[in-house]
């Protein structure tokens, strides 16, 4: 990780609103924040950690950073392979595909996310056919060897994808995703359909290809423990913000923010002898469409107080590397994991 | 961890073998499970996608579809006599799925709650309207009695208001507090045994420590036994009492939780608890995964079904024949030829 | 499904045998054989399959399986009904039927046909009759069964009888097969190109686009289809041709058929355009042709098939129907709804029920291709998990 270059990856302001319509003449009556104000950096062969629960928005901020889905507001600035920065929201269709080359994406549903009816030489030699490279001879020896790397037998390139396995598959689709040679890559929930047993197989093999091939990857997930395990710095989402973002180990042992603490006491550690002090937290999840005033997570918060329920928490670096979304940081001492 | 009691088992089921028919071959869902659970109990069932964790529920529950069918085995349930007389010990395997017996059992003394609560609750009835329904399919009580009652089990289970809650539908409820009414359900004629098939899978890890919580409580209360099926070794780990370990099945390892978590004798349970990732490792510390994948129904290994994915094989014993199920330590047992 | 030996991860265990060669089949086997396995399973749907391809056959060779000029009309053998065919001359196979007078009944002073047992008319096979065109090009005169004489009436067959004007119904029932399976083709391939492209638009743009199409398609669903079509059948003038009118037929019959193939198209493509690995094409940096083309469609056209399948028996009966109500085809031309409109009387019921025979393939193809269409609906989807 070179501190001296800008970062490969750098979102600001990031918003995405979906319209709600009612009526007959589908009028507009309000909005679902899906994203609500997402800033983060990624450097280049880092792992940045995307987690949060169900609604927080991780996936949308994904997708969006990708342009799968058109983002309402922000920038997303990508430090393109030839050191220029440009703005991804703001490029033309053409550029966009060109620049398409260096960003890839790893889906969550081994199952859903190829066509059954493409056989894994076209599968993973289709990215290699819309950009350029014609002679199929060519393809082959590019798809055997990328099949290779990431663990599968080349000769069963002439297979369809519904003679493999779920692990087999999303092998698969990384080397699908990888078959540009791209420099970012949003891996969204890779493992979370997975056997446990085949979890760690492909955890694994992320992490090596992240060093084989110099990759940046954008880790979304929603279990705390492969996100430890993968990510270099980690980013905690609720209702669309962002409440938390350091380095992996501050933000395991010391959160500065109350959602950080829940979230981590809530996961239940694999052994019996540990009973850690859960905090169990009231209430529901927010609703996007109509959050609450003020910080989001005020009427569910051990901690809240008046400020929290009228004004939004700026969003402050507490100490280097590590940015907190709390009026009440500085004064909180939170447990973290040990 | 509570000590065993002394009282003799809730349910005990013996070599339990359901098979499913189909024209490519017959799936062994179910291949000679064995096992005991006690009042007040947690039994943890653990296991990947194809150990059969699910089907045995629903054997024991005799909801199991075609083709599938029981081939073999004792589902033995204890059943309250009438007025606290001696009880009375039914083989659930022998009824008939519709039987009136089964028909009172299934619902009231055993009682079964889902992974997804959207599926248990019909679209179109409020669940206040399906949780009368239970309670006066099995006890003679009138609407409004019914309706207290269900109103009663609903702040019982930690549903806010539930006076206006009970009127609402499923889909009009968050995904917790669906699971919350799907337990009120289960528990609207005190069951003795509650079988949770994946309770929290599909919840917020948030929402999975309250759901758990209430689990935890409840059964202290009421003193039922559970069986929890899962595939999330967090979860048996802060839960259960005893644990089952199934591949493929079959019982791999079975025995108390502390033994099963820091004592692991079979080459399969010991691979997983190496393989999983924890929050408490450090940050890139190599995860050791198990070689393989889990095979397809009709591909049976043949003799230990693991052999393939063992590190510890031996060559003309593990795939020649299956072991069985053996004690090693107190209340700890093994299916694996290195005991043997 | 393959295991271990697949993966080369340094830690694998020790390896399964190899596959056998049936699953070796299978992991090579594309859409269109796991579709053909799974149809194969589904008896009914194989053995309707059968009969429509015989139908299809019948349409080819109508000409050559009739054995009478279809419009050859004799008043003197007017009525007839069917005559029995012999199968066995003594104890030799060899069909025959029996020679047939025509006497005047005494009492009545009507015309009455007797079997004349004196006269055994041999049946041939592959005799030569009348003349005609093979698929329009080629001239022969070869028909599948007949009689040697050919032409004088009282050594004629008549497998099913004849109608009121002494034409054979057998021959006429051919040719009317012909006409009536090919209008539901035309029909149906016209509501396909129509539902394809307008459904394929409306649900790959949305928007205006999507709702302009949808409410044109439930303005002209809206609209009772008998009355359309009487109306537009009356508006057609009657100087027009056979030709004419059989493909102004087509047309009104498919312009209503179109909207609910665009339905289902559209509301494939809505559904596709969220799934991931159309998604996944997008990001990888295909086009949106090769989107649409390679990944979309092929992901929708077994189930095209399968409801253009289900359109063509409405398609039979819309025109069966018109032409039955005397508002699609008339005589000359020939069709089931012509044969039934000609049916249409309580004469034909009291005195010569076979003249409702025409009833009886148009019951045998829909219910032929609804199965047919069922069971490739079964097995559209071979990946359903």
């Amino acid at each position: 990780m070179s501190a001296a270059q800008p970062p490969l990856l750098r979102v600001s302001g990031l918003q995405k609103l979906f319209p709600i319509r009612k009526g007959f003449l589908k009028r507009t009556v309000g909005y679902v924040r899906a994203v609500d104000g997402v800033d983060f950096h990624i450097d280049e062969g880092e792992t940045l950690g995307l987690v949060g629960e169900s609604g927080c928005g991780k996936t949308t901020t994904a997708r969006c950073v990708l342009r799968a889905i058109e983002p309402t507001r922000g920038e997303i600035h990508m430090r393109a392979a030839d050191g220029s920065v440009v703005d991804l929201g703001k490029l033309r269709p053409k550029e966009l595909r060109a620049l398409r080359r260096q960003m890839q994406m790893i889906f969550q549903d081994p199952f859903t996310s190829l066509n059954p009816r493409m056989t894994l030489l076209d599968l993973v030699g289709e990215p290699l056919l819309v950009h350029g490279m014609a002679s199929r001879r060519e393809r082959e020896e590019r798809v055997a060897d990328l099949l290779t790397r990431v663990g599968l037998r080349p000769e069963y390139m002439r297979r369809f994808p519904h003679a493999f396995s779920g692990g087999e598959r999303q092998r698969i689709g990384i080397a699908r995703a990888l078959a540009l040679h791209p420099r970012l890559v949003v891996a969204d929930e890779p493992v979370s359909a997975l056997d446990v047993s085949v979890q760690a197989q492909i955890l694994n093999l992320l992490v090596d290809l992240q060093a084989d091939f110099r990759l940046t990857y954008l880790f979304v997930a929603h279990d705390l423990s492969v996100v430890r395990y993968i990510s270099n710095r980690v980013a905690v989402m609720y209702v669309g913000r962002i409440v938390e973002l350091a380095e992996t180990t501050e933000i395991f042992e010391t959160p500065r923010h109350p959602y950080t603490a829940a979230l981590l006491s809530a996961v239940p550690e694999p052994d019996p002898r540990v009973r850690s002090r859960r905090i169990v937290l009231q209430g529901e999840v927010a609703n996007p469409a109509s959050p609450p005033s003020g910080c989001y997570f005020h009427p569910r918060c051990p901690h809240a107080t008046a400020v929290c329920r009228a004004e939004t928490p700026a969003w402050q670096e507490i100490s280097r590397g590590h940015f907190v979304s709390c009026h009440r940081a500085h004064e909180l001492h939170l447990a973290g994991v040990e | 961890m509570t000590a065993p009691t002394a009282a003799a088992p809730l349910l005990s089921v013996r070599n339990l073998k359901t098979y499913f028919a189909q024209d490519e071959g017959t799936v062994r869902a179910v291949d000679g499970v064995s096992f005991d659970l006690s009042p007040g109990v947690t039994l943890g069932v653990v296991g990947e996608s194809g150990c059969g964790k699910s089907i045995t529920a629903r054997s024991i529950l005799r909801i199991v579809d075609r083709p599938g069918r029981i081939v073999e085995g004792e589902i033995r349930f204890r059943r309250p006599g009438p007025n606290g007389s001696a009880a009375d010990v039914v083989d659930l395997a022998k009824l008939e799925p519709n039987s009136a017996e089964m028909r009172a059992i299934r619902g009231a003394e055993i009682a079964l709650i889902f992974q997804e609560p959207m599926s248990s609750f019909s679209p179109v009835h409020s669940i206040g309207n399906q949780i009368i329904e239970a309670i006066r399919l099995h006890q003679p009580v009138g609407r409004r009695e019914a309706r207290e009652k269900t109103i009663e089990i609903l702040r019982r289970v930690g549903v806010s208001t539930p006076e206006q809650r009970v009127d609402q539908l499923a889909n009009q409820l968050s995904g917790g507090l669906r699971q919350r009414a799907m337990i009120a359900m289960a528990l609207s004629c005190q069951p003795t045994l509650l079988i949770a098939d994946e309770p929290t899978t599909a919840l917020d890890v948030t929402t999975q420590t309250q759901i758990l919580e209430l689990l935890r409580q409840l059964q202290q209360e009421d003193g039922m036994a559970i069986m929890l099926i899962t595939h999330d070794l967090g979860v048996v780990a802060e839960m259960a009492t005893d644990v089952v370990v199934m591949y493929l099945g079959r019982v791999v390892e079975q025995g108390p939780v502390d033994a099963i978590f820091h004592t692991p004798r079979h080459p399969y349970t010991r691979a997983l608890l190496r393989s999983i990732p924890r929050i408490r490792a450090r940050a890139r510390e190599r995860l050791t995964p198990i070689a393989g994948a889990v095979p397809h129904p009709y591909d049976r290994p043949s003799g230990c079904p693991f052999h393939p994915r063992c590190a510890e094989f031996m060559a003309g014993r593990c795939d020649r024949q299956a072991p069985t199920l053996r004690p090693v330590a107190d209340r700890h047992a093994v299916s694996c030829f290195l005991y043997e | 499904m393959a295991t271990s030996n697949v993966v080369l991860d340094p830690t694998s265990a020790p390896v399964q045998p190899p596959h056998s060669v049936t699953e070796a089949r299978i992991f090579v086997a594309s859409q269109w054989q796991l579709m053909w396995w799974r149809f194969r399973k589904h008896k009914v749907a194989v053995a309707s399959s059968l009969v429509v391809i015989g139908l299809y056959m019948v349409v080819l060779g109508a000409d050559f399986l009739a054995y009478a000029d279809p419009n050859a009309s004799e008043a003197q053998r007017g009525l007839m009904p069917p005559q029995r065919v012999y199968w066995f001359d003594g104890s030799q196979f060899g069909p025959y039927v029996h020679g047939v007078k025509g006497v005047r009944d005494p009492a009545t002073f009507k015309r009455v046909y007797r079997p004349d047992p004196s006269q055994k008319i041999p049946l041939r096979f592959f005799v030569k009759g009348f003349q005609y065109r093979w698929l329009g090009v080629i001239p022969t005169t070869r028909h599948l069964i007949g009689v040697d004489s050919g032409g004088d009436a009282g050594t004629t067959v008549f497998l099913l009888g004849t109608d009121v004007q002494g034409r054979d119904v057998w021959s006429r029932l051919m040719y009317a097969t012909r006409i009536s399976l090919t209008i539901g083709l035309f029909g149906v391939t016209v509501s396909l190109v129509l539902g394809v492209i307008l459904g394929g638009i409306s649900g790959f743009y949305g928007g205006v686009t999507d709702t302009v199409i949808q409410r044109t398609i439930e303005i002209l669903r809206s609209i009772p289809t008998i009355p359309l079509w009487m109306g537009l059948a009356a508006a057609m003038p009657r100087e027009w041709s056979i030709m004419q009118v059989y493909f102004a037929i087509t047309i009104i019959i498919s312009l209503l058929g179109w909207t609910e193939l665009a339905r289902v198209v559209r509301g494939r493509f809505l559904a596709m355009r969220e799934e991931d690995f159309v998604v996944s094409a997008r990001l990888v940096g295909c086009s949106q042709m090769r989107t649409i083309f390679v990944h979309m469609v092929p992901s929708f056209m077994s189930h095209i098939i399968a409801a253009t399948t289900l359109a063509l028996p409405a398609m039979i009966i819309s025109e069966t129907a018109l032409s039955f109500l005397g508002l699609g085809l008339r005589p000359p031309a020939i069709s089931w709804g012509v044969l039934l409109q000609q049916a249409q009387n309580v004469q034909t019921v009291a005195i010569s029920p076979w003249l409702m025979l025409p009833a009886v393939p148009v019951i045998v193809a829909v219910m032929a291709f609804n199965f047919l269409g069922d069971g490739l609906r079964d097995a559209a989807d071979p990946y359903g998990r």
